[in-house]
């Protein structure tokens, strides 16, 4: 395998896991949720994975084989598997899939590890031209996968009708669909471990390579969820990692940041597991008598992410919709970039996705009014497309309606972005439930009022108007935001307010209530961003408010965080391994410590891009003149008590501008 | 002209400039190429059709109509039909004029492409740079929605025919739009909405848009708010077919593929050279798998990139596009003369030059009336191309092609473009001559002189098409990120440079080792540790001199001293003994490049830590062969990750190189004529360490463009980030061609 094929795609996902005092979970609640996200898919391709589902506990291998070749392929497998000293005791069909059948297998006497024997089936259907794939095996585990929707395919399957300890499911959105064959649907599984995921790995060639030389997986069918199920398979099952440390390598975190040796080693002996590139990946494994459901995220949070739980159920997808339709009072949170989520279901969650004390203060239970009905006249979203419910808002709008009220709104994206181009002021739209991506996008007047939470590029492009969320927003929340108000009560996520900018009379003010992950404010050209951190301060509990990167490549505007944010967070700080081997080499050089600082900006210099500068202080009265009415507002539009705003505006904030070409922004014992 | 008129003292260029001389070697515009279409612009005439290709490595050009040329006297009519179409807007010739912002042009020329498209009934892309008021008045333009937005509302939204959703661009794969701040002047600032003399970079990637789903997302939402057709602009890269597969399954009008060499105001010059492959055959792979997919009607494909005269634009249809783009070609024709100023803003013609008091600008009637005169006469050579082809109109030309004959067209080739050609004499894949040609001397001492990403401006002039290839590794292309995953930001976003040699022994921030040059003096080589250690790389002083025993760590040295960084013995120190030195200090080999460089260091192979393969040193291959070899044999033999695999290069002039050299296989490299280069004894230290800072930051641009987070674990023998241009290098170097699937 040394030239590798390979087939982008991308998609919807899920997993679930049930508490270990809860009981099963129905494949029914399962499709339901991968539904709620159907347009993350193309119709051609979806799937599900089940841990002990039924209680099944006998080792079974299932297989795609092209029908005119079935019985070269039987010929095949038997041959093979005598040889491993393995019997078949049963042969069920079960089902069909165009030219493809589906055949399960029950065996006996496998005793260990039979990856070997299997990857050996499947290198030698893959050099007869594909004919026929085994795509899962193990103990505990079963996949369902075909071509279609996920409702479609569970209905080949009878996917509903089961209950199983844990699930992963996938909806997917191929580029091409090379012979439309089943075998490029996801889950992708092997030996009691099943992965899906969405996004693309720049490692693919590298991860690929690897398996093929070193363990003899040759045939790969080319896809992420593949090599991921294969390299976690060899890291915790046959190179013994636990699942914590195997999933830290997969992970890939930036080693910029990184002093710890144990995982520097770590890293470096397992490179070639290194996954890199835009990923969420959602795992299921069966590990030393207990199942597990992984969720991680990369390092650069490209890929959606939403994690949920409500008591009995841990939830991990990419769109909130999909744990809302099936648990609509859940508590939700994000992974942070390049976290990872880890329940077990013997010893519950070993890894939150964030730390702790930050999903305890600031992702609380949130109640948030969901009116199933309103008296009024008010939009129903329940089973409309976005299109509708546009129309629907639009028509009462053009109507003379100044407010519109929509409720159970379940991921329906682009809410009021046919409204712009008729130029619309004083209308104030309320949001019930859970809107889409890509909420009032191009917004130039409109108020749109959130109750919950907002998802990915709310407010993108946004001129005018204000938007209100009650609850948190997610990810690339007022790109290119240029006029106009956007508060949100809870958290943002990552790339909030990234090309913020002003002109003539037009600033834009972005306000968080709680906090945010990294490269708040990147390329910043203007406007204002606030970050209060409301709970923390009611709590009386210093956090920090902010990820990394913040302010990286800002050109113009002002950032305010309340509270001290480390330099080292700010703007794209040199490694500071780097600068204690610049100081080692200067002073093994002979040059006076006086002179270290005008070295560190020779060497750092850079033409392109400066890095920002921060300050930590109160805020001035011109500042407050500037802020408080805005803050004020804030607070009246999302029920804050103003006694709360005067406190928080006494407060010292760290106070994030451009930089300057040439002028150096930390002495270099910041570093050490 | 609305912001002409507040400017003082412009001064006006009202007839064209003497066009610089410049052999086909040192410019793909070369001054015969813009002679020919500055004659077309002023007098409005065909020339010839069936033009033979100039350049035996551009692909484009070994493929031909099987026409002898025909000269024409200019009077000649055509009775084709050129009327075509994107999505449902009809064009009176398949022509498009590429996105070029108002920023990047200097108002004039935009407003002159805007009138031209109304007038012949074309269409103009206004590229990412909002809408100059004069442009907006105009009816066939398609407005830009790029990383940045710049200018966009939905009334500039409305404004278009269409909307182009820009993913990516073919002069720079992977990297977003760049206005130099020295451009970025009071008019520009206030239609960008961004401060006065910052440089205008915008995100490498849409940081909406980091999968196919999340662009159809995109073209939903502008759908939604426009109600107007969206085309989506790619270069053409690695899983071209497969983007554009995706895109149109996204439900988008169209895709514009932009080619490797494309025009550009400003870009990395190492991304415009490395990055990206040929408009030839990403347009013929895309259009084989949408049909293949059943997506291909009604689905518009637009190519540009390198289009250089109606020939061109004829094969590129008959391989499967509707419409070409023209972009480099349209400013030729108003004046353009290749002087390769774009970015400074110092645009002898006036056409992209900084907007400001005392501003050079072209005139508006001189370039309005050449550009018509030029695509009417483009036209007319298109019409007579498919009167002789007997078509009868010129939507009957696309996809045709078993119309093509090919020379020297094989293998991988011929299946990707249907085309056969036979080889009399095969192309050398090396030339001699040296590597520092003008613009890589300019480069480098840019590099020396700046210490940041060297910028440059229109396509590239890099092998093989243009330069004859002297190398291997002049064949080869890496990949740039396009929707299905997005780009890394390397200005302002986390790329890992870092590489952890001998184990981690040798830890460094970059995977470069200073290797001196034979001239150097004592004192040269001693600076030279020291900018080693300081920048935390190391220095590789086998058969040097030491002068002093500072900067031990940062050493590899062939006598052991306490502390040193490495050890580096040739085959013949070892003297074929069975065990090498005890010292606690990581040991290397040196070697020639061998065609399995493992098999004589076979003894040693649990007691060094790598080898070091060396040109320098007269060898049996290509150092190129001789890495892909050394990472596969060590993969084969499960201890890849135990041994290191160095490359020297001597031939190693950018940034670029090294990067390649990694995806082959080469966990790091070791640079020396470049330094040479670029590097005097006067001020040796500073330019010393400009050069790593240039590599290093050009390095992280490459590995942004590839959408790469990570150097160490990622690139380092990823031969799917690169694709070859020729089959032969495929076999030698196990990298698969450009337009493969």
């Amino acid at each position: 395998m040394v030239i590798v094929n390979y087939y982008p795609s991308s998609c919807g996902i899920l997993g679930i896991i049930r508490a270990s005092n809860a009981p099963g979970i129905r494949g029914s609640d399962v499709v339901e949720a991968i539904s709620a996200v159907k347009y993350r898919g193309a119709g051609l391709g979806a799937g599900y994975a089940a841990m002990r589902i039924n209680g099944h506990n006998k080792y079974k291998v299932g297989l795609f084989a092209v029908n005119e070749y079935y019985g070269d392929i039987e010929n095949l497998i038997t041959e093979h598997l005598d040889n491993g000293g393995v019997k078949v005791v049963n042969v069920k069909v079960r089902g069909r899939v165009g030219k493809v059948i589906d055949i399960e297998y029950e065996l006996e006497g496998v005793d260990g590890n039979i990856d070997d024997l299997m990857h050996g089936i499947n290198n030698r259907l893959w050099e007869l031209g594909g004919i026929g794939r085994i795509y899962y095996w193990g103990k505990h585990l079963t996949v369902f996968k075909g071509i279609g929707h996920p409702d479609e395919v569970a209905k080949v399957y009878g996917v509903n009708d089961y209950e199983a300890d844990a699930w992963i499911a996938h909806t997917r959105f191929p580029t091409n669909s090379p012979g439309h064959l089943p075998y490029w649907s996801h889950p992708f599984a092997l030996n009691d471990t099943a992965v899906v995921h969405n996004g693309e790995l720049s490692s693919y060639g590298v991860n690929a390579v690897h398996l093929g030389v070193t363990m003899g997986v040759k045939g790969l069918v080319g896809t992420d969820s593949e090599v991921v199920a294969y390299m976690f398979n060899y890291l915790v099952k046959v190179i013994g990692l636990d699942v914590e440390t195997a999933v830290k390598v997969l992970v890939n975190p930036s080693l910029r940041g990184v002093t710890d040796p144990w995982l520097i080693r770590l890293l470096n002996e397992y490179r070639w597991a290194r996954l890199d590139g835009p990923f969420t990946i959602i795992m299921m494994v069966h590990h030393m008598n207990d199942i597990y459901l992984i969720a991680l995220a990369d390092r650069f949070k490209l890929r959606p992410v939403v994690v949920g739980y409500d008591g009995q159920y841990y939830y991990a997808a990419s769109e909130e919709a999909e744990i809302r339709a099936v648990s609509p009072n859940a508590r939700v949170w994000t992974l942070s970039p390049g976290g990872y989520l880890i329940v077990s279901l013997k010893r519950g969650v070993i890894s939150w996705g964030r730390p702790k004390e930050q999903l305890d203060v600031f992702f609380p239970i949130r109640s948030f009014p969901r009116p199933r009905q309103i008296s009024g006249d008010v939009v129903n979203a329940e089973g409309l497309g976005y299109r509708e419910v546009n129309e629907e808002i639009l028509k009462r709008i053009m109507n003379g309606s100044r407010l519109v009220k929509v409720i159970n709104v379940n991921g329906q994206r682009f809410i009021g972005v046919n409204l712009p181009r008729y130029r619309l002021k004083g209308v104030r739209v309320e949001i019930y439930g859970t809107p889409g991506n890509a909420l009032a996008n191009l917004n130039n007047g409109i108020e749109f009022v959130v109750y919950g939470n907002a998802q990915d590029d709310v407010a993108d492009t946004m001129h005018d108007g204000k938007v209100i969320i009650h609850g948190d927003a997610r990810d690339v929340l007022g790109q290119t935001f240029q006029g106009g108000k956007i508060f949100v009560r809870g958290n943002a996520g990552n790339r909030v307010g990234v090309q913020m900018r002003e002109y003539s009379s037009k600033r834009p003010y972005l306000i968080i209530g709680g906090r945010v992950d990294d490269y708040l404010g990147e390329y910043m050209a203007g406007g204002v961003i606030m970050i209060l951190g409301i709970n923390a301060y009611k709590a009386g509990r210093e956090l920090e408010l902010t990820g990394n990167y913040v302010g990286s490549g800002m050109v113009g505007g002002r950032i305010y965080v309340r509270g001290k944010v480390d330099y080292s967070k700010v703007g794209l700080a040199p490694s500071k391994h780097e600068i204690k081997v610049l100081a080692e080499a200067l002073r093994e050089e002979g040059y006076p410590e006086d002179t270290f600082n005008e070295w560190l900006s020779r060497v750092l210099q850079v033409s392109h891009v400066p890095r920002p500068m921060a300050d930590y202080r109160e805020l001035t009265e011109d500042e407050v003149r500037e802020l408080k009415p805005i803050l004020l507002d804030y607070a009246r539009e999302l029920n804050i008590d103003e006694a709360l705003i005067d406190d928080l505006i006494g407060e010292r904030y760290t106070i994030i501008k451009p930089g300057i070409k040439g002028i150096l922004t930390q002495d270099y014992k910041g570093f050490e | 002209m609305h912001y002409v008129e507040r400017l003082d003292n412009v001064r006006i260029i009202n007839s064209f400039l003497k066009i610089l001389n410049k052999d086909y070697t040192r410019d793909f515009w070369s001054s015969n190429v813009v002679s020919e279409i500055r004659q077309m612009a002023v007098t409005g005439r065909p020339i010839r059709i069936f033009r033979r290709g100039a350049r035996i490595y551009r692909i484009l050009d070994r493929l031909s109509f099987g026409k002898d040329e025909v000269v024409l006297k200019g009077d000649e009519t055509y009775n084709s039909d050129l009327t075509s179409y994107i999505s449902d807007i009809e064009l009176a010739a398949p022509i498009y004029i590429g996105d070029m912002s108002f920023g990047s042009l200097s108002g004039v020329p935009n407003v002159v492409v805007a009138e031209a498209a109304d007038e012949l009934n074309l269409v103009a892309g206004t590229g990412e740079g909002g809408l100059h008021p004069d442009v907006a008045k105009h009816r066939r333009i398609f407005v830009q929605w790029a990383s940045a937005r710049f200018g966009v509302d939905i009334d500039v939204l409305m404004r278009g025919l269409g909307i182009v959703i820009k993913i990516g661009q073919g002069a720079k794969p992977g990297i977003g739009g760049h206005l130099p701040g020295s451009k970025v002047t009071g008019p520009i600032s206030m239609v960008r909405r961004i401060p006065i003399g910052v440089d205008a970079l915008s995100p490498a990637p849409h940081h909406d848009i980091y999968s196919i789903e999340d662009l159809k997302q995109r073209i939903d939402a502008l759908k939604e708010a426009t109600g107007k057709p969206v085309l989506v602009k790619i270069a053409a890269t690695n899983y071209a077919p497969y983007i554009a597969v995706g895109i149109a399954r996204m439900g988008a009008d169209g895709v514009i593929i932009d080619g490797h060499g494309a025009g550009t105001g400003a870009a990395p010059h190492v991304v415009k050279d490395n990055v990206g492959i040929p408009i030839e055959l990403a347009v013929a792979s895309v259009d084989k798998m949408l049909r293949r997919e059943g997506l291909r009607d009604g689905f518009t494909v637009v190519a540009s990139g390198r289009v250089s005269s109606a020939d061109d634009a004829a094969k590129i249809m008959a391989l499967g596009a509707d419409v070409v783009a023209l972009g480099t070609s349209i400013l030729n024709s108003m004046g353009c003369i290749m002087a390769r100023t774009c970015h400074t803003g110092n645009c002898p013609a006036g056409i992209t030059s900084r907007l400001a008091d005392g501003s050079v600008l072209v005139d508006h009637d001189l370039a309005k009336r050449a550009v018509i005169n030029y695509l009417k006469a483009f036209q007319a050579e298109l019409g007579l191309i498919l009167d002789n082809l007997g078509l009868r109109s010129v939507r009957e030309l696309v996809g045709r092609r078993d119309l093509l004959r090919g020379y020297c067209i094989n293998n991988e080739l011929t299946k990707i473009l249907d085309v056969e050609g036979d080889c009399p004499s095969e192309l050398p894949l090396k030339n001699s001559g040296s590597v520092w040609t003008p613009d890589y001397s300019i480069y480098a001492s840019q590099l020396a002189k700046k210490g940041d990403v060297v910028i440059s401006s229109m396509g590239s002039t890099g092998p093989p098409e243009v330069e004859p290839p002297k190398r291997l590794i002049d064949w080869l292309r890496l990949d740039g990120a396009q929707v299905t995953k997005p780009s890394i930001d390397p200005y302002r976003e986390d790329i890992d440079m870092s590489v952890y040699l001998a184990g981690g022994r040798l830890q460094m921030s970059a995977p470069l080792i200073i290797r001196p040059l034979t001239g150097w003096g004592l004192e040269q080589i001693e600076k030279a540790k020291f900018v080693a250690h300081l920048m935390d790389l190391a220095i590789d002083l086998y058969g040097f001199d030491n002068p002093s025993s500072r900067h031990s760590s940062r050493i590899m040295w062939n006598k052991w001293t306490s502390g040193i960084g490495a050890i580096v013995l040739s085959l013949s120190d070892l003297h074929g003994m069975k065990a090498v030195y005890e010292y606690d200090s990581p040991i290397y080999i040196r070697l020639p490049p061998l065609l399995n460089p493992i098999k004589p260091i076979e003894p040693y192979l649990n007691q060094v830590s790598g080898i070091i393969i060396d040109d320098a040193l007269s060898g049996e291959v290509d150092l190129e062969v001789s890495v892909v070899n050394a990472d596969l044999e060590l993969r084969r033999r499960g201890i890849r990750y135990g041994m290191d695999v160095i490359a020297h290069m001597t031939s190693l002039r950018s940034s670029g190189d090294a990067v390649k050299l990694a995806a082959l296989g080469a966990d790091a490299v070791e640079v020396s004529s470049i330094i040479g280069k670029a590097v005097t004894i006067d001020g040796f230290e500073d330019k010393l360490i400009n050069i790593i800072n240039g590599l290093r930051r050009e390095m992280a641009q490459l590995l942004g463009a590839a959408g790469v987070y990570t150097y160490y674990s990622t690139i380092v023998g990823n031969r799917e980030l690169l694709r070859a241009l020729d089959p032969r290098v495929k076999e030698l170097l196990k990298v698969k061609v450009a337009g493969e699937w």
